[in-house]
């Protein structure tokens, strides 16, 4: 594939289109050690090792790797610290864990196993200094803000804490500003209406947050084709992209969404 | 204590600067990976006589340069960095080369370089992702520290200032020998702002860029970079 050569940085910003590669980021979701919906690679004995998985991802071109502990349980928390060892000891691209993150201390010993970034969600929203304290201590660049929105009355969203459940009656976008100037340094915003349906992402929302805010943002929750991701970036403003359930098919690589995307003109790391 | 340092200083291994301010787990993970051991050094006086030396740096430029100073750095570094031994500053660990950083006014790098490092006034802040580096010549030594990866290859950056692009760059110490001094080459990088990627003075080698977290093309160039040390060796001289 023709790599990406760079125009004049003018023309790319007047033509609304990235300074940066868009970043394409699988996300596994961990429980106990294990990769939930893992998928089975030619070449990869066992789907639900993340060590594996990880590497294959890796040599597939994805720019990042996120974790997520679906476990809710200590054990599986512990767990997931040595995998995020094994996997940091062999995959050498930004690695984000996220799931459960409540305290300094959680942060601390996710960054000392081998994470680059730590994300949270509901803790964050129900002490936002983590943010903060987090920032001062480890730096923005290690604090990714997770935000679970969803459509309400007005035209607007609010934000939802425990795995979408409720509503913390907070403004997804006033969030998201409110994040930043603590510190955050991306933000990972998922769309609850739109998760799972494999009808595009929440573009809309996207867009707003992305030209709220002045840190990078990654767009989650609801890619089911191709086509959604140009627009994840072309009209959401989305920095990155996570994909979960997407890859976990198996119907589509990441190089083949790289190719997609870099024949539409959208940068990508190649 | 003491008998540690001894030992360790006898030891001609590449030593990474352990001050308090650089991912060393990273690169440590990163070294171990291509099999190459190395040591850490927790203050000036444990550096030794290393094949090369390592400056990780993630933070702020002025808490940095602080804590190197307060580890006993300064004088070793700038002494080991003016007999030409092969060294690698990654990203903030590059940054204090220079002389000053708009980050933190006032705060005092090790002086190598010309210069203040410049903050980025448009685009997203910091500048964190994947990029490409205009690599046009390979440098001369083993095929140089780019060997091996193409040109415009990509790698992961996360900065928030940088060095500014100059047509002239000038050290303000003397580098090597005195009567041929190595030439400066510096590779661009484009985002809302062109900025040093890499820059190369004999066997310095600066990255902005972190190698550790850039996978295949990343490895190589930390491997590149080991082979120079290890090409070196043989011609190390021994510390005062």
């Amino acid at each position: 594939m023709k790599r990406n050569m760079k125009t004049n940085i003018d023309d790319k910003i007047n033509n609304n289109e990235p300074a940066l590669p868009i970043r394409i980021i699988p996300c596994l979701d961990v429980d106990n050690g294990r990769v939930v919906k893992g998928v089975r690679f030619r070449g990869i004995r066992d789907a639900g090792d993340p060590v594996q998985l990880a590497r294959e991802y890796d040599r597939q071109g994805a720019d990042e790797i996120t974790f997520l502990d679906i476990g809710a349980t200590i054990k599986s928390r512990s767990i997931l610290l040595e995998v995020v060892e094994s996997v940091s000891r062999q995959v050498f691209v930004p690695l984000t864990v996220g799931g459960g993150i409540g305290s300094i201390e959680d942060m601390r010993m996710v960054l000392n196993a081998g994470a680059d970034k730590v994300s949270m969600c509901s803790a964050a929203l129900r002490d936002p200094s983590l943010i903060s304290q987090g920032a001062r201590i480890f730096g923005s660049q290690c604090m990714v803000l997770s935000i679970d929105a969803q459509r309400v009355s007005g035209g607007k969203w609010n934000a939802f804490v425990s795995g979408g459940q409720t509503d913390s009656g907070k403004d997804a976008l006033e969030w998201a500003k409110e994040a930043e100037s603590l510190g955050a340094g991306e933000i990972l915003l998922n769309s609850i209406d739109r998760d799972g349906t494999g009808a595009g992402y929440d573009l809309e929302l996207t867009r707003r947050v992305s030209e709220t805010v002045n840190i990078p943002v990654i767009a989650s929750g609801g890619a089911g084709a191709m086509h959604h991701m140009t627009e994840a970036v072309t009209k959401g403003k989305a920095d990155a992209i996570l994909l979960a359930s997407l890859l976990h098919y198996g119907e589509m690589e990441v190089k083949d969404i790289k190719e997609f995307l870099n024949q539409k003109g959208v940068p990508v790391r190649w | 204590m003491s008998e540690t340092v001894t030992k360790r200083n006898g030891d001609n291994t590449i030593a990474i600067i352990d001050y308090g301010a650089g991912n060393l787990g990273s690169v440590r993970k990163a070294l171990d990976y291509l099999d190459i051991s190395y040591r850490l050094a927790g203050s000036g006086s444990e550096l030794g006589d290393p094949s090369g030396v390592i400056l990780p740096g993630v933070g702020a430029f002025g808490a940095a340069a602080e804590k190197l100073k307060a580890g006993g750095f300064f004088n070793v570094l700038r002494n080991y960095i003016s007999k030409d031994r092969p060294f690698l500053g990654i990203c903030l660990g590059m940054q204090l080369l220079m002389e000053s950083s708009e980050e933190t006014p006032g705060a005092e790098g090790l002086g190598i370089i010309k210069g203040t490092c410049s903050r980025f006034t448009s685009g997203k802040i910091p500048h964190m992702g994947w990029n490409n580096v205009e690599i046009k010549s390979n440098g001369g030594y083993f095929g140089g520290y780019f060997s091996q990866i193409p040109d415009n290859s990509f790698f992961y950056f996360v900065h928030g200032y940088y060095l500014s692009p100059t047509p002239d760059l000038q050290t303000l110490i003397p580098i090597g020998p005195g009567s041929n001094p190595p030439k400066p080459i510096t590779y661009i990088t484009r985002y809302t702002a062109p900025f040093i990627a890499a820059l190369e003075i004999g066997n310095l080698l600066g990255v902005q860029f972190h190698p550790e977290k850039s996978s295949k093309d990343g490895l190589q160039l930390l491997s590149n970079w080991v082979d120079r040390c290890k090409g070196k060796k043989n011609q190390s001289e021994v510390t005062p």
